[in-house]
């Protein structure tokens, strides 16, 4: 899996000036809503009595707060879920209609249909609770202004924080059980889909078991299982757009089994039923379940060590670098040439042995990519190199104990190929400044490689002029699996923290406006959140400093022009007044205001989590904190901001 | 009564929409199958745009097959799947510059349902699918199932695009070239042999599996699924009367050109036999005459309208030319000796340089002599327009009427010659010819045996035992790589005996036989031993150094060569090489002698001409506008 960004919560919070923003947020919040109740009731009253008006507000608000009765809240809230429980059912009933439709889209899903399983049930979710949040939240609030039923209410010994907070934790709770519901249904849904087993279409006859000679069978396929003797010439039947092949391979205590390959990033257990007694061969088998997709690895990367970053490459002369950029546009991999002085060095932490469910053989999974200069023996994989090493405190070089192993391999590009180390290795090398190396030694893997938990691991590619591109996730250790209904439980959690900014925006926006308003609005604000980073960047890369870095194009109305004149992006705009008003539009008024309303709403694609479930990874407890700590703060927010707006409705009625 | 204002102007909002409903309902009104039984299946027209659907056949149905989940997918888009399919597109290119191949699948999955008939979108992800993706992988089996992706997408595409032959031109492009033309196709070739669970559940629901399985080839062969591919597209162009979406020239090529990948792949893949024999048969009457296999006429045979409009045949070009020497026969009856006194006239007018060179005997013209020759043959040429000129005053009018037709003719022949040279169709004709012939096949068994033997490093002949018939064990000597390389020259010397023109110029074949032949000389350094004297193809060696140089076969022996190393090793007495005979013409009759050779130049030029030599043709089509300008200022 693609992993860009490695956050850390605390960082993110103190260092990442998070918690500043938070402040600012709130202030913000405060401010912008007394300053608005002091405009309308200027316009009313008069300034004087706006003042007294804002200022009664202020001093009001501290008990307002403080007072709070959650039986009262509670009221509101089951007042609010009652009003929407008809569209809570029509929601979920659309969502029924999509799961239905979508099997039709998602079809066997390809090589790997949980991905798409995943992608398409989170995007469902997501879209649909956002727009329940929206519809349930712009009209509540603004109704019952309009048709006066909120003197029912405010009648009644209830605070304005109260009437806010209520609807807030009413929907919320209307929004987690739609939720729960979904998340459920999608995850049944998901499992049958994937869920499955295969036949073989006949018995399997002698000729139909390839012998594997010299690393090939007799159809020029090199076996799946590098154990396999004979390998199958026919496939299973076909279920869900894949079938699987089969290998009699020779186990390590001379028996012999028959495994399925890993097709559709699963493979079945085989079990044999009926031997041929001329060859000795499987004739009848039986598939067992899928196994190997839907889990959730748990991965530890490498780490940054003191000043030291978690990967440094060298280049061939063994000079540090940046790595080698192969030629392609997404720089996520850098490459290291092979048959050349040139690594790349992860360093790694906290490789203790209770982190390891399987503490005899330590799971180390590679996800790199290759390119190769030139083609080689093509029936080869390109080779590499792990060395695993000890780290040696820079004050003890000239004594302490340096001790490697070394492990060559075939790359196996676009998968996670994994290699399987034995705790107790056999081959390692002890070496000490100026004594002869001891080779053939066996070290432990935590005891003498890993000790105290750090480990330097330095990949390098033998095959000369090939490369092997690497990146920081490139390759960690899996120490272990977590539950994926665990797994996919937190997915949903990210979810849920997106429904709560939206309903908390919404209802902050129906404070002040009238409900067809507050749901474009909220709608728009909610594309805002989805299209965030890229108006960002759009208004970025128009506005910025250096002109050489600038997109093409211009601002929004200036790209309207282009379209509709089917004007080249390049081509300068016709001098004249014409050109000038709609550059002054786009660079002073329309880009900066809308580069502030992106910053204005939480990014929701970082609260799209399902990549982790699709890739079978454990969902970062550092991502999933940082997304609820975003949506809690920016809930909080505009609710004091809807609360002040609220008031100032009383301010500008006084 | 007195109503408010709001409600003239509601009224007035009514009329405006129902006065806008006319213009739609004329546009936009569907056609209806009428449920009169006595016109049944019969509609009525619709509105206007429902009507050019009609007219060119763009209705949903016509196009492809109604699938349900595309046309939800454009529904649920609401009137936005432009957008959508904007938004898809980008998605596609940035997982793939992301190299998130399945999910690029997937996109392209969705993408299709909402463009599922327009065909370049097929074109270009199915290409993509099979090119660009599957080449990131480093894994042959990897790249295998990428090429298979983008195939299968291809034949996705065939049920949505009932009235297109270009899907099926694309499957059998890239079924053929990428299976079989790739720095991957020995293992692609092989894997695909056995691959029945991809035939049966992806191209059974095409083609049966059994047309591609033969025992010659192993199993199924990749550049015969192209060949049927092809026949498909064929079918619907011939049968079902689909539009044409490409240029005919190399559409028509495309099928017999796949035969002839076949017979070349079995005859590599495997030790040339009888079978692989047929195969070039085959091959070489689907090129020319008559496909044999779908019964469809050959290439040769074919109907090509070229992009001047006009309709030729390869296979017509020997015939237009004698229709041509027939009229240039009628024009000299018109004007008998004119043509012979012009002629005598232009000789005469040579440099003496000219002449010497003319009146050498061909086999001692070296490259220079050559080029001369072939402007001196342009300045001795009479044009028919200067014979037509001296055509008395009362056959004016006939000498007029044969201009014009042989100025037609002429036309259709520089274009046929075009044609011809573009599909390199001669050189092709001959190849499969000769490869079909027994030598042919016994030179391809020699060289697969040479390979061989190579590869174990056996460049001598050695002794070996074998067990007979009766079980007994006998020894036997078996050639080695040199041995069979000699073998295999001397078959392909006999066969190409009757290809003249496969060994001249810088075609394939000759690249190959120069190649072939260098290989062996390094051979027989290797092992010490000397040129030998009979090699079969020294007069191809000669031929070459003669009229070329030694451009590309500097390492190869000459016939000189190897008199010079025979006398500096003392085996031949030491006397210098025979002067080659240069004929001095006879300065009392100078006509004679080049006329004689001039006679030959003709008729070696008729036969270039005819084998796709462009020089000739050339040059009488420049003639022949000459004499039509001529004859027209006249008339």
């Amino acid at each position: 899996m693609v992993v860009e960004e490695f956050p850390n919560f605390t960082t993110w919070l103190l260092e990442g000036g998070a918690l500043l923003t938070l402040v600012y947020i709130l202030a913000f919040a405060a401010i912008a809503g007394l300053l608005l109740g002091f405009i309308v009731s200027s316009f009313r009253n008069g300034p004087g009595e706006a003042f007294y008006a804002v200022s009664q507000t202020v001093f009001q608000a501290v008990p307002d707060l403080l007072g709070i009765k959650w039986r009262r809240v509670w009221a509101i809230s089951r007042l609010a879920i009652k009003e929407n429980l008809r569209l809570f059912v029509v929601t979920l009933a659309i969502f029924v209609l999509a799961l239905a439709i979508g099997g039709w889209f998602l079809g066997g899903g390809g090589k790997y249909p949980e991905r798409s399983y995943v992608a398409f049930l989170f995007f469902a979710a997501q879209v649909l609770v956002s727009i329940f949040a929206v519809l349930v939240s712009a009209f509540s609030l603004p109704n019952d202004i309009v048709f006066k039923t909120v003197y029912t209410v405010v009648t009644k010994p209830v605070r304005a924080s109260e009437i806010v907070l209520g609807r807030l934790v009413g929907f919320t709770l209307l929004g987690t059980v739609l939720l729960a519901i979904i998340g459920g249904l999608s995850l049944v849904f998901m499992v049958r889909g994937i869920e499955h087993t295969h036949e073989m279409p006949e018995a399997i006859t002698e000729d139909q078991w390839l012998p594997v000679v010299d690393g090939f069978t007799a159809d020029g396929r090199r076996p799946f299982d590098s154990r396999a003797v004979f390998e199958s010439s026919v496939l299973s039947t076909r279920e869900n757009d894949h079938a699987h092949r089969l290998a009699i391979v020779r186990l390590d205590d001379g028996t012999f089994s028959v495994v399925a390959d890993e097709t559709a990033g699963h493979t079945h257990d085989v079990e044999v039923l009926e031997m041929d007694p001329q060859t000795d061969r499987p004739r009848l088998v039986r598939f067992g379940p899928a196994r190997g997709n839907l889990r959730a690895r748990r991965p530890i990367y490498a780490m940054p060590r003191g000043e030291l970053p978690a990967l440094t490459l060298t280049d061939e002369k063994g000079s540090e670098t940046t790595g080698v950029n192969v030629g392609e546009v997404w720089d996520y991999q850098k490459y290291v040439q092979g048959g050349s002085q040139a690594t790349a060095t992860f360093r790694f932490s906290g490789l203790s042995p209770d982190k390891f469910e399987n503490q005899d053989f330590i799971n180390l999974d590679l996800n790199l990519a290759v390119f190769r200069t030139h083609m080689g023996d093509i029936r080869r994989r390109v080779e590499a190199e792990i060395e695993l090493r000890n780290v040696v405190d820079v004050t003890e070089t000239e004594t302490a104990q340096r001790k490697f192993v070394k492990i060559p391999f075939e790359t196996e590009e676009f998968k996670i190929q994994t290699l399987a180390i034995p705790r107790k290795i056999k081959n390692g090398t002890i070496s000490v400044v100026g004594q002869p190396d001891r080779t053939q030694q066996e070290l432990d893997f935590f005891d003498d490689l890993a000790a105290g938990g750090e480990l330097d691991l330095v990949i390098r590619c033998i095959d000369p002029l090939q490369y092997v591109g690497v990146a920081r996730a490139s390759i960690y250790f899996h120490a272990g699996d977590t539950s994926f209904g665990w797994n996919y439980f937190r997915g949903f959690l990210a979810v849920w923290a997106q429904m709560l900014s939206i309903i908390a925006l919404t209802i902050a926006l129906s404070t002040f406006l009238k409900g067809p308003v507050v749901l474009i609005g909220s709608l728009g604000l909610v594309v805002f959140g989805y299209s965030g980073r890229f108006i960002a960047f759009v208004a970025e890369s128009v506005l910025g400093d250096d002109p050489t870095q600038n997109v093409w194009g211009g601002g929004p109305i200036e790209a309207l022009y282009r379209i509709v004149t089917q004007m080249n992006l390049q081509h300068p705009l016709p001098v004249g007044m014409g050109t000038n008003i709609i550059q002054f539009i786009d660079s002073q008024i329309l880009l900066p205001g809308l580069q502030s309303l992106s910053y204005a709403v939480p990014r929701f694609e970082q609260f799209n989590l399902s990549n982790y479930l699709a890739y079978g990874y454990t969902i970062d407890n550092q991502v999933l904190l940082i997304n609820l700590a975003v949506a809690l703060s920016f809930t909080v927010g505009v609710t004091v901001l809807g609360y002040f707006c609220f008031k100032a409705r009383e301010i500008a009625a006084a | 009564m007195k109503f408010a204002p709001s409600f003239y102007r509601k009224a007035g909002y009514g009329l405006l929409a129902a006065i806008l409903l006319l213009p739609i309902s004329s546009l936009a009104r569907p056609s209806k199958v009428t449920s009169d039984p006595n016109q049944a299946g019969a509609s009525t027209s619709g509105g206007t745009i429902s009507q050019m659907r009609v007219e060119h056949n763009l209705s949903q149905s016509s196009l492809s097959s109604i699938d349900p989940t595309s046309e939800v997918m454009k529904l649920a888009s609401l009137g936005l799947h432009g957008i959508a399919v904007n938004l898809l597109w980008n998605q596609a290119n940035e997982y793939q510059e992301k190299k998130a191949f399945d999910k690029v699948s997937a996109t392209v999955e969705t993408l299709i349902l909402l463009q599922p008939n327009f065909v370049s979108v097929w074109e270009f992800q199915g290409h993509n699918l099979a090119y660009n993706i599957s080449r990131e992988f480093d894994d042959y089996q990897d790249r295998y199932f990428w090429v298979k992706e983008g195939l299968n997408f291809f034949i996705k595409g065939i049920d949505f695009n009932k009235r297109d032959h270009r899907i099926y031109d694309n499957l059998g492009l890239h079924t053929g070239i990428k299976l079989g033309n790739s720095d991957e196709k020995r293992q692609f070739r092989q894997m695909f042999r056995q691959d029945r669970d991809y035939m049966e559940e992806q191209i059974g629901q095409q083609l049966n599996p059994e047309l591609i399985d033969k025992p010659e080839a192993g199993g199924f062969d990749s550049w015969l699924l192209s060949y049927w591919w092809y026949d498909k597209s064929y079918h619907m162009r011939e049968k079902l009367g689909v539009p044409k979406r490409t240029s005919d020239i190399m559409y028509w090529m495309k099928g017999p050109a796949q035969l002839r990948n076949y017979a070349e792949a079995i005859s590599e893949d495997f030790r040339p036999s009888e079978a692989s024999r047929r195969a070039w048969r085959i091959a070489f009457e689907a090129w020319t005459d008559r496909d044999p296999i779908s019964d469809r006429t050959g290439y040769g045979r074919r109907e090509i309208e070229t992009s001047f409009g006009t309709i030729i045949r390869y296979e017509d070009m020997d015939r237009e030319r004698e229709r041509m020497l027939a009229i240039s026969r009628q024009m000299d009856e018109l004007a008998p000796g004119v043509r012979e006194t012009l002629r005598q006239q232009k000789i005469a007018a040579l440099t003496e340089d000219d002449r010497r060179v003319m009146t050498m005997p061909e086999d001692q013209r070296r490259f220079k002599e050559m080029m001369e020759m072939m402007r001196i043959n342009q300045l001795i040429t009479v044009y028919e327009i200067e014979v037509a000129t001296q055509v008395p005053p009362e056959h004016q009018a006939k000498a007029r009427n044969l201009m014009r037709e042989l100025s037609d003719g002429e036309y259709r022949m520089k274009q046929m010659e075009n044609y011809r040279s573009t599909v390199n169709y001669p050189y092709w004709r001959d190849f499969t010819a000769m490869e079909s012939t027994v030598p042919g096949v016994s030179a391809r068994q020699a060289s697969y045996d040479a390979i061989e033997a190579a590869r174990q490093g056996i460049l001598e002949a050695y002794d070996a035992e074998e067990t007979d018939e009766n079980g007994n064990v006998v020894a036997v000597r078996r050639d080695g790589a040199i041995d069979l390389m000699f073998k295999s020259f001397a078959f392909i010397s006999e066969a190409i005996q009757a290809y003249p023109e496969l060994s001249d110029g810088e075609s394939t074949m000759v690249e190959d036989l120069l190649q072939d032949i260098t290989q062996y000389g390094s051979y027989l350094s290797i092992v010490g031993r000397e040129w030998p004297d009979d090699f079969p193809l020294q007069w191809f060696i000669d031929e070459r150094v003669r009229r070329y140089g030694r451009t590309n076969i500097k390492n190869l022996m000459t016939t000189e060569d190897i008199m010079a190393r025979k006398r500096e090793l003392g085996l031949l007495e030491d006397s210098p090489p025979p002067a080659p005979e240069i004929k001095t013409p006879d300065p009392n009759n100078p006509v004679q002698d080049s006329a004689k050779e001039a006679e030959g130049q003709a008729i070696q030029g008729e036969g270039k001409a005819a084998e796709g030599g462009g020089q000739a043709t050339e040059g009488a089509g420049t003639a022949t506008e000459e004499r039509a300008g001529a004859a027209q200022g006249e008339g």
